[in-house]
This record gives structure tokens, sequence and C-alpha cells, in this order.
């Protein structure tokens, strides 16, 4: 039977720990500064005024959000800035127990792609849900339902997807 | 308008066993000695040392103490990774090893501790400094610096 | 749509070595390449003084923390002073690194060709995990805290959603591949267990479990590939490489449609109309799709058309992906049994068709006499499917 007698030396952790196994340690820290280019910078620049903006491609009349420079699809200059509508309807939605790093999270956090109106159908962005009961969650009942952001107050924006707190359900779940 | 956005790329921390091919030279270190790998087949010493032969590929049985340690180049740091200016300059040197007078392919980078400026020549024989015993975890920094003959 | 290739040599496989996958492995990853390597020109009968390039697959160098990740590994390749090339598209890297070895073959610039594909994870703390949330666009996903499980989550959900599919359902892929594994002397993960076991397990992001995923592992894997010539001399039953296929979806991945992967419709036709496929559920006689998660299986057996959209648990259910079924899928106990080291596991499924053709897959063969298999991976931002076709 093949591959016959794979070759590799296991190691368990604590093999590191106990002394069995020698190891040099290393770390990694990196910083940049992004020039966020005409589109992004007016994108985040609307998210501080509490608007979110799009861009109008006329050859194909798709509304992208987040904005873009170049219609992907017909490989032009999309033409026109949108205000797209702070609503939109729930394409899909999680419910998250971990953290990036894999570690517990103290309470859990509803992530979901929501389809904004105004944009052209299937544009999603990814946020958060609020004011929604996880279970409506797992059973799917929060699909396809309308939400509205909620923002955090004028004075404390900074121009970041963050400036948005949440979604919230503006109909019955 | 928002121009500038800055983030971070960051690995908290990593972890390298020290693998099948370092692991002699590891053991050597914490002796306070350098072994050099040497394959058999293309009769060919190699530093540092690794577990197979790059160019026959066959697994390294042997690995040979290093019996002369030479200042192959060298070159001197002013300034640091930030560009400001060290108080006192830092000495790198590449240095080459020979067991039993046949040469090593490869050496290692290290630093060079110059007490004498006008011994620092191309070729002078070098020695490795350790760190005590009781403070060698088996890695290159296990030697503190070399020094001049 | 349209294809032209011209095609100076036929492409045949003519060896194929893996390390163990396991969530530690001890050996530097220029050690793993070594060994693989050493084992699959072993098994063609050549050495590397034969092997005219090397074709070199890993995903994020981030694993390693070495920004030339390639470079610093072509020893254990065997690349010294030889043509020496590293390809990349993420989790799809294992098997385009074989489309990779295939076309310098089959362009006539090298006559054998050595891929290796390799990944070790382990390396990274606390959690290798953490080196995903890098992958995602730094100024409109990364400030939410983003991580992968999420956006896989969200896919699986939109695709249960769509078809009214059961968690229940998307177990079974679970405990199949993880039971098939159990015969495969490289796995990191063979074990028998049940559909409650999976929906009994830690739940990372609903509706993912922890038994939905696969592992994190270290290993590597080697193929070598040969022309048609060279292959006759080495071995009376080459195996052929017929078709490969490759695509990418947008990177804005919450403009997609998330309960169809549309990169692998379009990556398997240009391989199926390369081979000469026309009906792929017929003329497949087992595949190696990409199984990160269990839910993926299936989503990948709908994009390559071996099921219609929302059949593929149905399918499973009825038993028709088992080994001893109509359709076998992922024999070798896949990413959710033999383990995930990347692009490792990527060019392990190529290497488990090369096994199940040559008849040398032992436990693991599937019952059915087999002509014609088919590996794929997937990966980049979710984006990039890559699939490969061979025959005896």
């Amino acid at each position: 039977m093949k591959p016959e007698n794979p070759p590799g030396t296991p190691y368990k952790r604590n093999d590191l720990e106990e002394g069995r196994v020698l190891y040099t340690e290393d770390s990694l820290e990196l910083w940049y500064r992004w020039s966020l280019g005409k589109y992004l910078s007016k994108y985040l620049e609307g998210l501080k005024e509490g608007r979110i903006l799009g861009r109008y491609c006329k050859a194909c009349g798709r509304i992208y959000v987040p904005p873009r420079e170049v219609c992907q699809y017909c490989f032009r200059e999309t033409d026109e800035w949108v205000e797209v509508g702070d609503t939109g309807r729930v394409n899909t939605a999680v419910v998250s127990y971990i953290q990036a790093d894999r570690s517990r999270m103290d309470k859990p956090l509803i992530i979901a792609v929501i389809e904004l109106e105004g944009a052209s159908k299937g544009m999603g962005i990814l946020h958060r849900l609020g004011e929604v009961d996880p279970e409506d969650v797992i059973n799917r009942k929060i699909f396809g339902k309308k939400v509205k952001a909620v923002w955090k107050p004028p004075e404390e924006r900074t121009g970041s997807v963050n400036d948005i707190l949440y979604f919230k359900p503006v109909e019955e779940v | 308008m928002k121009k500038e956005f800055r983030f971070k790329i960051d690995v908290p921390k990593y972890i390298y066993p020290i693998g099948r091919g370092g692991e002699k030279f590891a053991e050597g270190l914490k002796k306070g000695e350098l072994y050099a790998a040497y394959c058999e087949i293309c009769d060919n010493y190699m530093m540092p040392p690794s577990a197979y032969c790059p160019r026959c590929f066959s697994e390294i049985k042997k690995y040979e103490k290093v019996t002369n340690a030479y200042l192959d180049l060298y070159t001197i740091l002013w300034k640091d990774f930030e560009g400001k200016d060290l108080e006192e300059p830092i000495i790198y040197g590449f240095i080459r090893f020979e067991v039993d007078e046949e040469p090593v392919e490869g050496g290692l980078i290290h630093r060079l501790k110059v007490d004498d400026p006008s011994k620092m020549v191309l070729g002078v024989r070098v020695n490795p400094i350790f760190k005590p015993e009781e403070e060698r975890r088996g890695t290159i920094t296990d030697i503190e610096y070399f020094v001049i003959e | 749509m349209r294809m032209n290739i011209h095609l100076k040599n036929r492409v045949a496989c003519v060896g194929a070595g893996m390390t163990l996958f396991r969530r530690r492995l001890y050996e530097t990853s220029d050690e793993l390449m070594w060994l693989a390597a050493k084992q699959a020109l072993e098994d063609a009968g050549l050495t590397i003084k034969d092997i005219d390039c090397v074709v070199y697959g890993t995903a994020p160098d981030n694993f390693d923390g070495i920004h030339m990740q390639s470079e610093a590994l072509a020893d254990g390749g065997g690349a010294l002073n030889k043509p020496y090339t590293r390809v990349y598209v993420g989790g799809g890297t294992g098997v385009f690194s074989a489309i990779a070895g295939w076309w310098h073959v089959a362009s006539g610039l090298c006559r054998r060709v050595l891929v290796i594909a390799e990944e070790k994870m382990s390396h990274v703390q606390p959690h290798p995990q953490y080196v995903f949330h890098h992958i995602f666009d730094p100024v409109t996903e990364k400030p939410l805290g983003v991580n992968l499980i999420w956006i896989f989550a969200l896919e699986m959900h939109r695709y249960m959603y769509k078809y009214n599919i059961k968690k229940e359902d998307i177990a079974l892929v679970s405990v199949k591949n993880k039971r098939n594994a159990l015969d495969h002397p490289a796995a990191q993960l063979g074990m028998k267990i049940t559909v409650e076991d999976v929906l009994n397990s830690e739940v990372l992001v609903w509706p993912v479990q922890r038994l939905d995923i696969s592992p994190i592992s270290d290993g590597a894997v080697a193929l070598v590939f040969t022309d048609e010539e060279n292959a006759k001399q080495l071995t009376d039953e080459p195996i052929w490489i017929e078709g490969v296929g490759w695509n990418l979806d947008t990177m804005y991945w919450t403009n997609r449609d998330l309960a169809f992967p549309t990169y692998l419709y379009y990556a398997g036709k240009m391989a199926y109309k390369m081979a000469g496929i026309h009906n792929p559920r017929k003329e497949i006689d087992f595949a190696e799709v990409y199984d990160p998660f269990d839910y993926k299986e299936l989503h990948h057996m709908e994009g390559l058309q071996l099921a219609r959209k929302g059949e593929a648990p149905i399918l499973t259910r009825e038993g028709v992906t088992e080994r001893d079924g109509d359709l076998p899928i992922n024999p070798s106990g896949g990413l959710l049994g033999v383990g995930n080291p990347i692009a490792a596991a990527g060019l392990m499924k190529v290497a488990e068709v090369y096994w199940q053709l040559k008849g040398q897959a032992g436990k693991r063969q599937v019952k059915k006499d087999v002509v014609t298999g088919l590996a794929q991976a997937w990966g980049d931002l979710m984006q990039v499917g890559t699939v490969i076709i061979m025959r005896r």
C-alpha cells in the first residue's frame, strides 16, 4: 500500500517545554502605511459623515460597494459616485464564538453579509448584526430580513468601517 | 480627506525546532564545539550542517568537528536598523572553516570582537567565544562573538 | 468557453512520495521536502541528477516567517543549480503546483520535473489560525476582527439556507473522510466518529463546529512528471495527466454567489474540455475534491458538475460517495482525515489519484475499476479553483 512508511518525527508541545526538542524563537511585527487612493479614501470619508458610498458603471449598470476604480466585469473605469442607503437585507449570517487567534470570545458576536439597498443585487458587505437573538441566526430566520446601520455618534467617528457599530433588524424576524 | 491607513502584520511568536540537520550542530554548541556535515558520496564538508546533501540528496551520516576557523570577509556597521548612529560600530565577519586542513563549503556570519584593528586582515585565524555553559541553549547565539587569534 | 491548447508533450506522472501529516513535525521545512522528494524519486526509479527542473508550492510565507520561502528551502527540493519556480494561489497551491509541473513538461521546456508542496504550520504561536487574519483587506475587513472561519461559516450557512440542507447531512462528509483516513498510512486524524460526535463538538462559528474542520498540520508531498517517451522507458503503466484547469473569482468575496463555487465551475470546464469529458458525472470514476470543511466537499462536487446544485448532500446520504459507491469522493480521507498542511494537502490529493489509478492504494483502493480520476483544490480568498484530471 502506498504511501509506504511515510517519514517524519512527530513531537508534542510539552517536548518543547520540557527540553526534549531544541528550538529557536522569533516574532514578526511589520507596520504599514497604506495610501488609500481616491476611492477608498472617499468611502471612509463618507462613513465618517454617516453615508455609504458606491460607484456606478454605466456600461453594465452595476453599483459597487465598497467603491472601486475599475469595473471588474467591463474592465473600464467606473463612472459616478452613488450614495446607497444604510439599509439592506441579510444574505447570510453566523454566530462567532472565537477571535482571530482562535481564543474564545467573552460573548458571541453575530457576523453577516448584508446586501445594501441601492447597490446592485449581490453586492454585499461584511459587518456585525446587533439586537438580534443568536437563535434567530441559528434557525436562519434572520436571512432575507431588512436591517439598518446603527452609527457611532458623529464626534466618535474616525473614517472607518467601525463607524457603523452594527446593523439591526427593522422588520420582525 | 483621509488618505492614509495604518495597520500591522504581526505574528506574536514563532517556534523553530532545530530539526535533524541542526541537532548535531546544536549539541556541539552546547559543548562549545562547532560541527560541519560531511557527505561521503560527494566528499564534501558543509557549514551550517544539514541533514542531507543538496547535490546528491543522500542522508548525511557524519558530522565532523571543525579544526580551524578563519576570517574570509567582514563589514562594519555604523548605524542601527532605523538608520541611527550606533554608540560603537559593530563588526560582522564571514567565518569559514576547515576540517583537518580540508575546506568546508559555506560558513557562518557572526559578530567579531576586535581589540587591535591592524590584526583584522582577511584570512586571519579566529576563535569562537562561547557563553558560559549553563546559559547555552543550542542556538547560534550560544557563541557571543569570534576573536582574532 | 474557447480554448486552444497546443501541447508539445503528453505528460505522465511516474512517482509519488509523502511524509507523515501531523500537528507538529520535528523536521525543518526543507528536511520535510527532502524526505518527500527522496521517496517520490525512489518510486520513479530516478535520482535527483535526473531531474531537469523543480516546481515548489507553499501557502502564506507567514507560517515559516521567512519572506522568500521558496529560495530558503530550495536545497531541500533538490533545486540547486536548476530552474526552480514557486507557484502560489493560497489553498489552491497544491494542485496548482502540479499544474505548473505539467506545463513545464507539456511545453517541451523540461523533460523530468519534480513537483513538491510543503507546509509547516506548527511554527506559529499561539495558534496558526491567526496568520489568516492577514489575508483580508486591511481597510474594509481587518478592522472588524475578521477570521477565516467566519467566511467559511457564512458560505456554509448560505449554502444550507439556499438548498435547505441539514447539518446532519453535512456532518456525514466528516464521518466518511475521517473513517477513510483510518486506512491511510500518513493520516493525522483517521478515526471512527458519528454524526452526533460532529454535532456535539465545540461550536467555533455557528454553523461550523470543531469536527467540521480539517486540522492544523505539518507535511510535504512530492511527485515526478515526465514526457511520454521517457515515461514509457520508466514504467509499463504511466498515469497520464489529461486535463488541467484553473480559474479565479473576484477578491470582493462578499459580492459573490456564496451558495455556488463559480470559480470551480469554470476551472472544471477548462479541464473537462482538455480531457474530452462531456458528462463529468458519468466519465469521472472518482474524485479527490478539496474538503478543508465538510460542507466544502459538497459545494465542490456541485461546482465540478459531479452533482446537481443542492444534490451533493443527497448523494452522500445515499452512500454514492463512499469507497464502494458509484462515485467515490475522497477515498484518501481528504483534508478532514489525512490532514491539512495546506499546499501539501492539495498535492496529496493528486498523489492519491495517482495511487488509485495505479491500483496501489491497498486498503484504500476504491471498489470499482477506475480509469479516470480528478483532484481539485481551492484557495486564495475563497476565490480560486484548481483542477487536474488523470487517466491510466
